[in-house]
C-alpha cells in the first residue's frame, strides 16, 4: 500500500514538474481491450473489454518521445468444473479475476512526417502490480505480486485537430515471475486520444 | 487536464473489479472430497451407517434450524453409493455380535445465518470503478444469508475389538458440500442429493481401482 502511494505521488510531482515545458507534453487516455495469453489465458481465458490506459509523452525530437503509462486492465472468467487436488478433488463454479495495473516508463519513434497519420513504434519497461482472485462457492482466495515487466508496442498517431490527436496500438505485455505467482502474458489492443 | 488525468490515475491505484455474477443458487454450491492417501480402499468389503445425521453447531451463536424430514432418504443415498462400491452393510445387530466392520461412515450437517456488507453508488452508476462521479456520498446496505454444509465421512474400524460409541477411528475420506440455503426446503433437498452424488463420483478410488 505505501507503495503504491509513492507511485501516486511521484506521477503528480512529475507531472508538475512537466507544467513548466507544457507544449513538449502530450497527455491522455486510452481505452484498452485484453487478450490473455500462456499462463494468464490459463488463469482467465475470456478476452476483456474492460480496460483503461493514462499515458504522458515528452516530445524529444521530430521523431521520438518519451513518457510514462499506467494502465488497469480486468480480465476475468467463469468455468464450471472439478478441479483434481493432490488428495482430493473440489467440484463448483470457478470465477477467476485478474486485475492488472501495468506502469512503465516508455519511449516511441515515430515514421512519417508531422501532420500525417505517423505510424510508431515504442517499448515499455517497468512493473505490473497483479491481484489474481479466485471465487468458488462461498469461498474466495486471492494473491497480489508486483512483476517485472516489459511491452513493445506499435501503433498509430491520426492528427484531429489543433493539439488533439488520436492513437491506436497494440501492446504485448510480458511479467515475469514474482515469487510464487507465474510469469504472465497479455496483448492489448488500444484506442484513445491526447492533447497539448 | 494533465492535473485530472494524474489524479484519476492516483485514484485508481488500489481499485479492483470483479464482474462475475451469480445468476442461480446452485453457482455457490461446492462440493470437495479428500482422501489419506495411505489407506488402500480395495481392502474395503463392509461398512457400518448410523441411522442419525448429527447436527455439529446445534444451539450454537448463528445456527439455525434445518428441516430433517428428509433425514432417511438422505441416508438412503449415501447408503446406496456405498453398496454400489461393492460394500456390504453391517448394522447394529452385526455390530452386537462382534462383527467389526471395515468402515464407519458418519453424516453430519451445520448451518448457519450469516450477515455481508455492501456499497452502492447513486445516480444510476452500476458499476463503481467506471463511474468518476464521487459527489454523492455512497450508501451502505447490509444483507444475511443462511448456509448449509454436509459431510460424509469414513473412518477406519479395522482394529477395534470392542465397538463402542467412544472409539477413536482415523478418517480416511471426506466429502463436504457447503452452499446457500435457499427458503425453498425442496431445491435444497434435490442439491444436497447431487452433491452426494458428486462426492462419490469425483472419489472413482474408493471402488478400489487406483489403490
Amino acid at each position: 500500500m505505501k507503495t503504491m502511494i509513492a507511485v501516486a505521488a511521484a506521477a503528480l510531482l512529475l507531472g508538475t514538474a512537466g507544467d513548466a515545458q507544457a507544449q513538449g507534453w502530450f497527455w491522455g487516455g486510452t481505452y484498452s481491450m485484453s487478450m490473455p495469453l500462456s499462463n494468464t489465458k490459463d488463469f482467465n481465458s475470456k478476452f476483456s473489454f474492460r480496460g483503461v490506459a493514462i499515458e504522458g509523452r515528452k516530445v524529444m525530437s521530430e521523431n521520438a518521445t518519451v513518457g510514462l503509462s499506467f494502465g488497469w486492465q480486468v480480465m476475468d472468467d467463469t468455468r464450471d468444473g472439478t478441479v483434481q487436488l493432490e488428495n482430493g478433488a473440489i467440484t463448483g463454479t470457478f470465477m477467476t479475476y485478474t486485475n492488472a495495473f501495468p506502469l512503465f516508463a516508455n519511449a516511441h519513434y515515430y515514421f512519417g512526417q508531422r501532420g500525417g497519420i505517423r505510424p510508431y513504434v515504442g517499448a515499455n519497461v517497468g512493473v505490473i502490480p497483479m491481484e489474481r482472485r479466485a471465487e468458488v462457492g462461498l469461498f474466495a482466495v486471492s494473491d497480489t505480486k508486483w512483476h517485472l515487466a516489459g511491452a513493445p508496442e506499435a501503433g498509430f498517431v491520426i492528427p484531429l485537430g489543433w493539439y488533439v490527436r488520436g492513437f491506436v496500438n497494440a501492446r504485448w505485455h510480458f511479467a515475469l515471475k514474482a515469487g510464487s505467482a507465474p510469469s504472465q502474458q497479455y496483448v492489448t489492443f488500444n484506442i484513445g486520444i491526447a492533447s497539448n | 487536464m494533465k492535473k485530472l488525468v494524474l489524479i484519476g490515475a492516483a485514484l485508481l491505484l488500489g481499485a479492483g473489479c470483479y464482474p462475475g455474477e451469480v445468476t442461480s443458487i446452485d453457482q455457490l454450491d461446492l462440493v470437495a472430497t479428500v482422501r489419506n492417501p495411505d489407506f488402500g480402499f480395495g481392502s474395503v468389503g463392509s461398512f457400518y451407517l448410523p441411522d442419525t445425521i448429527v447436527q455439529l453447531n446445534e444451539g450454537e451463536q448463528g445456527a439455525i434450524d434445518i428441516d430433517r424430514s428428509h433425514d432417511d432418504e438422505i441416508l438412503a443415498k449415501v447408503r446406496g453409493k456405498l453398496l454400489a462400491l461393492g460394500w456390504s452393510e453391517l448394522d447394529e445387530g452385526d455390530i452386537d455380535n462382534g462383527l467389526v466392520p471395515d468402515i464407519a461412515v458418519l453424516n453430519l450437517v451445520s448451518a448457519s445465518q450469516n450477515t455481508t456488507w455492501w456499497v452502492g453508488y447513486p445516480g444510476g452508476c452500476w458499476d463503481p470503478y467506471w463511474c468518476w462521479g464521487w459527489g454523492w456520498p455512497p450508501s451502505v446496505g447490509v444483507s444475511t444469508y443462511s448456509a448449509g454444509t454436509y459431510f460424509v465421512v469414513m473412518g477406519d474400524a479395522a482394529g477395534v475389538t470392542t465397538p463402542g460409541a467412544n472409539d477413536d477411528l482415523a478418517g480416511v475420506w471426506g466429502g463436504v458440500m457447503d452452499g446457500v440455503l435457499s427458503s425453498n426446503s425442496a431445491s435444497n433437498f434435490t442439491r444436497l442429493l447431487s452433491g452426494i452424488d458428486q462426492m462419490f463420483t469425483q472419489s472413482p478410488y474408493l471402488s478400489g481401482s487406483g489403490n
